[in-house]
């Protein structure tokens, strides 16, 4: 912008309402909207200094209300010369006048456009020489401000509501309408009449197809004074005015023009105009008529109108589509059901209390009667009712036999009773039918015994069993062992160290003890565990015959077959499930049981399909995590404990994860948690049921800093990044923070980590972590007991070890993904056993956290030691929980290594404020760094120099 | 169509402010809340 612009200004008023502004420059060309924003808008804050207004090629485009602002008092600058055009000049006064007229509230409703089909207004003391737009612009102004969420938005609303005749607009309007009435209705002119006018619609207690419309006068003074009066369309004339009061008789044409306003409403009153007789005696379809449509729009036409009491009842009962399931379906115990076990019902349409059978339905069709009184009740039946009906009817046809799982599904689905029946206040009365099913008594046992779990007898621990089991351990393998007997999945979904192997071996000695010899049950664990599941069973179940598959000796074909026979259980690995699909799938297995089910939880995957397609007479998945927080991780739990049962993953997704995850709708979230709460236990270390009486476990951060070496490396990793994000697609800019992320982490741990050292020279002294380790593990040593140290870092895993074996702390296990399953037992069993001389007894054991983090027993050792941070609190938990157990005698201490001023930090106060990050995001992936903006990652990774040591 | 009563005065006839308190509460309390709306409107320096 240069000193001495010149700017010609224009201003048009679009047919929509809103402005044009538009300039000419001193040689006369067309400024750009850009630039004609800078020189309008500078100074306005409200619009963001120009950034936020709407543009056309042409120039700016202001709403009637920024446009009242702006010529009020146009935002000139000083070293411009503005040059307002004729137009630009009429739109300046007439802002002026607006906004006088709106200070003074000196305007009022112009009835005019009101019946042209718009609220409109106008002025008060309107000039003659008011141009046509005045009134246009003012109404908008006044339009713009009662659509907006402020005091004049709800003051608009409660006036609505209070005179509804406001609401009526264009032809709903009467043609015989006069201005001053219509003011009198809007409350604007007092209605000085001493009564009011009234409808009140009788029933006839003993008839069920007759109505009376009574018509009555309403003393305004004394409202419970009312005056019946005989409608006729020239009431004047015909008299009637024995009954009202002698007073009133003067406001004949008042009583003549309301009734002529009912007869315009429902022209059906007078269906014989040459007769001149308004009927007062109704059938049952005009009834419906006056109750549903008429009676809302005598109200806004300023008639009161009385409704029979029951109606608002009748008007917000939801309507039910019930299916009666027959009183025998069930009823022959237990080994007659099964998720897919076809049961006998009947349709039945309920509304209220009263039940319509599909027959009875077929009848009112027929007689398209839309109130009836059905059982002394009235009832509605809408059109749309009636065509949902007939379509919920048409898709079941032929249909007359449902399974346990859509019975289930139904009941589930449906809302608990004291939340039902009725439609809310704001609810369209025609909304969706509702489906639930009625139960009968054999089958109302069961979902309360699969709703409450302490309902389900408790079993005695079986015979076989060595050990003594606790109560709450007896209770899920009851309910393992209930559930088997209706044939329908479980997961048993503990918190981790409950014990939930002993629960599922005891299940095994039941089946066993109570069921005919058959063919073995499977168990497919992950490959870490499949020792300690053995170690398990030959402890508390010796009695049980195990066959492990697993290894390069495991036996194919048939000589598979021959293996198993005769055997309980078979043991193999998730990998094995799909590589010897071929195997597995030969046997009927009798149960099928999931241990860390979790690792299906990608329904896609090939070993996911090749778990859920096995076959077995029961199937249960073990889980420590809460799977109910994980909506696709829990369908595709759940499609294999009971295919079929959440519906396919498409619709599932369409109808629960999408909604949930975008709005955290509460009634999907209780429509799915009652879905599957029949067929998860999870109980928790905190549950007083419980009576664990674990030790304690305390935690402790130890924050460490940087070595210069770190801090000046981490530094150029930052820089490197963003250096390098400036020339990257989106993909590359991915995989770039990704990398860049496991760098910072890796440095945290160890410099040598990230520059590829092998054997790395002065390891102790350029990692005050490393340093800060060796002192604990000292510490513990001189003590006499024993901890558990893990890393996400394979390399980390291996110099620990070093540095320790180095330092005099041997022997010292590192179990990882690549260990072999002989080794990882021999190593969990040697760390274990207490006879084990003190020379040969391992101190530390380290852990990778992916292969350590689950299912192993560690009680020996009583210190926990997180090396590195992981963003999901949940995992870290449960690797604790390896030592934090059943077996641990001693309190747990907990340490987590956390390096000052970086990411490792950051990553803790994320945690410690839960902030945004949902428990989805956090126990996800690190994906959603990918997706922040440069700033955020800037704030995220940004190296806080004053934790940094400058020693060297 | 004529009444038989006395014509109200209408509300626009009477002079500011005098005209809002004839008027039921509901519209009051509109027309209040659109007076203080404009007080929120620049004010003109010509």
């Amino acid at each position: 912008m240069s000193t001495g612009t010149i700017l010609k200004l224009n201003a048009a008023q679009l047919t929509d309402g809103t402005f044009l502004i538009s300039a000419t420059d001193s040689h006369h060309l067309a400024v750009a909207s850009e630039e004609l924003a800078s020189f309008l808008f500078a100074w306005d804050e409200q619009s963001f200094y120009g950034t936020f207004l709407a543009r056309n090629e042409e120039g700016l485009l202001l709403s009637p209300r920024e446009a009242l602002s702006f010529f009020i008092d146009p935002p000139w600058l000083r070293h411009v010369l503005y040059e307002p055009s004729e137009s630009f000049a009429a739109c300046q006064n007439t802002a002026l006048l607006i906004q006088q007229c709106l200070e003074s509230a000196s305007f009022l409703p112009d009835f005019a456009a009101w019946k042209a089909g718009y609220p409109g207004w106008r002025f008060a003391d309107e000039p003659p020489e008011l141009p046509d737009s005045a009134r246009r612009w003012l109404s908008a102004v006044i339009e713009e401000m009662t659509a907006n969420r402020s005091e004049v938005g709800r003051a608009w609303e409660q006036l609505q509501i209070e005179y509804p005749a406001l609401t009526v607009t264009g032809e709903e309007l009467s043609p015989h309408l006069q201005e001053q009435e219509w003011l009198q209705s809007i409350g604007w002119l007092p209605d000085l009449t001493p009564f009011r006018t009234c409808l009140q619609l009788l029933e006839d207690p003993e008839g069920e197809n007759d109505w009376t419309l009574q018509f009555r006068l309403q003393d305004r003074e004394h409202p419970d004074r009312l005056y019946p009066i005989e409608p006729s369309p020239l009431f004047h004339k015909n008299g009637g005015f024995e009954e009202i009061p002698v007073a009133w008789q003067a406001y004949s044409d008042r009583i003549d023009r309301d009734l002529a306003t009912c007869v315009e409403v429902m022209p059906w009153l007078m269906p014989d105009e040459a007769s001149g007789r308004i009927r007062t005696r109704l059938d049952n379809e005009h009834a419906w008529l006056f109750l549903t449509t008429s009676s809302l729009q005598l109200v806004q036409a300023g008639i009161h109108v009385f409704l029979p009491a029951w109606w608002e009842q009748v008007r917000r009962t939801k309507p039910r589509l019930k299916a009666k399931i027959k009183s025998q379906a069930g009823s022959s115990g237990p080994s007659f059901l099964g998720i897919s076990q076809l049961m006998d019902f009947e349709w039945k349409l309920a509304l209220g209390d009263v039940e319509i059978s599909e027959a009875e339905f077929a009848q009112l069709l027929k007689q398209k009667q839309r109130l009836l009184k059905i059982r002394g009740q009235w009832v509605q039946l809408t059109p749309d009712l009636f065509l949902q009906m007939q379509d919920a009817l048409k898709k079941n046809r032929g249909k007359n036999a449902l399974t346990l799982r859509d019975v289930m599904n139904i009941h589930l689905r449906a809302l608990p009773k004291e939340e039902d029946g009725f439609l809310a206040e704001d609810d369209e009365p025609q909304q969706q039918l509702a489906l639930e099913v009625e139960l009968n008594r054999p089958l109302q046992q069961l979902f309360t015994q699969l709703q409450q779990t302490q309902k389900i007898p408790l079993l005695a621990q079986p015979q076989a069993f060595h050990g003594t089991l606790r109560n709450y351990q007896l209770a899920g393998s009851s309910w393992l062992w209930f559930l088997r007997k209706y044939r329908l999945g479980a997961c048993l979904a503990d918190d981790m160290g409950l014990g939930k192997t002993v629960q599922f071996i005891t299940y095994l000695l039941y089946v066993k003890d109570n069921e005919e010899q058959s063919t073995p049950s499977l168990l497919i664990c992950p490959t870490s565990v499949i020792g300690n599941w053995q170690k398990e069973l030959e402890r508390f179940a010796p009695s049980l015959k195990v066959v492990i598959h697993y290894g390069n000796h495991r036996k194919r074909d048939e000589a598979f077959l021959s293996e198993i026979e005769g055997a309980d259980l078979v043991i193999t690995s998730y990998a094995l499930s799909h590589l010897d699909e071929q195997e597995l799938s030969r046997v009927h297995w009798n149960a099928i049981c999931l241990d860390e089910a979790q690792n299906i939880k990608n329904a896609y995957t090939k070993q996911a399909s090749a778990v859920r397609d096995l076959r077995a007479n029961h199937r249960i998945a073990l889980t420590g995590t809460p799977i109910e927080n994980r909506l696709s991780e829990l369908w595709s739990i759940f499609d294999f404990l009971n295919p079929g049962y959440l519906g396919g993953l498409s619709e599932f997704t369409q109808r629960f994860v999408q909604p949930i995850e975008r709005d955290q709708d509460k009634t999907l979230i209780a429509q799915v948690q009652r879905l599957i709460q029949p067929f998860l236990l999870r109980r928790v270390k905190t549950d007083p049921s419980i009576q664990l009486d674990l030790p304690e476990k305390s935690e402790r951060k130890e924050f460490v800093p940087l070595t210069a070496e770190q801090g000046a490396l981490y530094e150029t990793a930052i820089q490197d990044m963003f250096a390098r994000m400036e020339r990257a697609s989106t993909m590359e800019r991915r995989g770039l923070i990704l990398t860049t992320l496991t760098r910072l982490k890796q440095l945290c741990d160890h410099p040598a980590l990230i520059l590829g050292e092998i054997q790395a020279q002065d390891e102790v002294g350029r990692s005050h972590k490393l340093e800060r380790l060796l002192e604990l593990i000292e510490d513990i040593r001189q003590k006499g007991e024993r901890c558990l140290v893990f890393t996400q870092y394979i390399e980390m895993g291996n110099m620990l070890r070093r540095v320790l074996i180095r330092e005099g702390y041997g022997p010292v296990f590192f179990l990882n993904g690549s260990t072999k399953k002989e080794m990882r037992d021999e190593m969990i069993s040697r760390f274990q056993d207490p006879s084990e001389d003190v020379e040969n007894r391992a101190t530390v054991f380290i852990l990778s956290l992916r292969a350590g983090g689950t299912g192993l027993n560690l009680t020996e050792a009583n210190h926990v030691i997180h090396f590195d941070r992981w963003w999901n609190p949940a995992v870290e938990n449960q690797a604790t929980d390896r030592a934090h157990r059943i077996g641990q005698k001693r309190n747990v201490q907990v340490y987590k290594f956390i390096s000052l001023g970086t990411i490792e930090e950051r990553i803790d106060e994320m945690i410690e404020r839960k902030q945004s990050l949902s428990q989805q995001i956090v126990g996800g992936s690190e994906s959603w760094i990918t997706e922040l903006s440069n700033a955020e990652l800037r704030e995220l990774f940004a190296l806080r120099h004053e934790w940094m040591d400058t020693r060297r | 169509m004529s009444l038989n009563v006395p014509t109200p005065t209408p509300p626009e006839e009477s002079k500011d402010g005098e005209s809002k308190r004839e008027l039921p509460e509901a519209w009051q309390r509109f027309l209040t809340a659109i007076q203080k709306e404009a007080a929120s409107l620049p004010t003109s320096k010509n």
